[in-house]
């Protein structure tokens, strides 16, 4: 009886330090909240879903050329009747030392169905655009109609 | 008063370290298998990459692993080696476009960026940084489509 009490106590007294130890993963990367205001109508019915999917760089071109990736983030958004208006906050993961470095950021739209139970995305500006190879008829837009498929910028 | 035995202190700990072993050694120990389709020919034939070994073939690679599980972290592995990834997946997984895009991205950063980043003075070390306040231009769509409803947020 009094080895199993001195187990007790044992357990009691390195639980912590155990639990200390299995804790001790590397801090979160930071992350930088990028707000993308979202406006979108008229899609198809398959259509449930959007998302805005954010890549940051700490080069000036990074926005158009990828050089200094430094990080990225996603967030969905849910489409009803075939539209959505509002802010999406897309929360960047940063894998750089400090969010100081980043100069510039491209934010991308993308559309997401469900077919016959498969889930399937695409950029809407490779759904929409009729030279692109993932053109598609559904993703038709309206004549004369503003489209804004990749937003880039600078981070200051 | 109980003493401590210390010859228990080894078995005591590796109980509770494996205490959860059984239930995650479970649901990973299925094998399945891995399929990288590539924008252009693989650079490599055999590669390590996300945790096992990828053998490629024209613009197809193939690898069995436990799990099932798919990750950009690990597309991007492989696409560094054997180049731009466009299909990911295992037998019940797979990375969409934009999990994809983000692997590609990274991939062609980490070939491109071969300078380590800047790392500050010591002197600078305790400076606070200011979180910039980012909003982007708005992405707007308008299809052909009649909106009985529009959803909003």
């Amino acid at each position: 009886m009094s080895r199993a009490k001195g187990i007790v106590a044992l357990v009691v007294r390195v639980a912590p330090a155990v639990c200390a130890a299995l804790a001790a993963v590397p801090a979160a990367a930071e992350t930088l909240p990028i707000e993308v205001p979202v406006a979108v109508k008229g899609l198809p019915p398959e259509v449930s879903e959007g998302a805005v999917t954010c890549a940051v760089f700490t080069e000036i071109d990074g926005q158009t050329s990828n050089l200094g990736y430094g990080g990225f983030g996603s967030e969905r958004f849910p489409i009803r009747g075939g539209a959505y208006q509002g802010r999406i906050s897309v929360p960047v993961a940063l894998d750089v030392a400090s969010v100081s470095m980043l100069r510039s950021y491209r934010c991308t739209l993308y559309f997401i169905r469900h077919v016959n139970g498969q889930r399937k995305s695409g950029a809407a500006i490779r759904l929409t655009e009729p030279g692109e190879a993932e053109y598609r008829d559904e993703f038709r837009r309206a004549p004369g109609s503003p489209f804004v498929g990749e937003a880039k910028g600078t981070v200051e | 008063m109980c003493r401590t035995n210390s010859k228990l202190l080894p078995a005591v700990l590796a109980a509770i370290l494996l205490a959860g072993a059984p239930l995650t050694a479970g649901a990973q120990s299925k094998r399945y298998a891995y399929r990288a389709e590539l924008a252009e020919n693989a650079k490599r034939t055999e590669v390590r990459a996300a945790g096992v070994v990828w053998r490629c073939h024209g613009k197809v690679c193939v690898a069995h692993g436990r799990g099932g599980n798919v990750s950009v972290r690990g597309c991007t592995e492989l696409a560094r080696q054997v180049g731009r990834v466009v299909g990911y997946r295992s037998e019940i997984k797979h990375l969409a476009d934009d999990q994809l895009a983000a692997c590609n991205a990274e991939a062609a950063a980490g070939q491109k960026t071969s300078a380590p980043p800047p790392v500050a003075a010591p002197a600078m070390a305790a400076a606070p940084v200011r979180m910039p306040r980012v909003v982007t231009e708005e992405l707007t769509f308008t299809g052909v489509h009649a909106s009985p409803g529009a959803g909003s947020q």
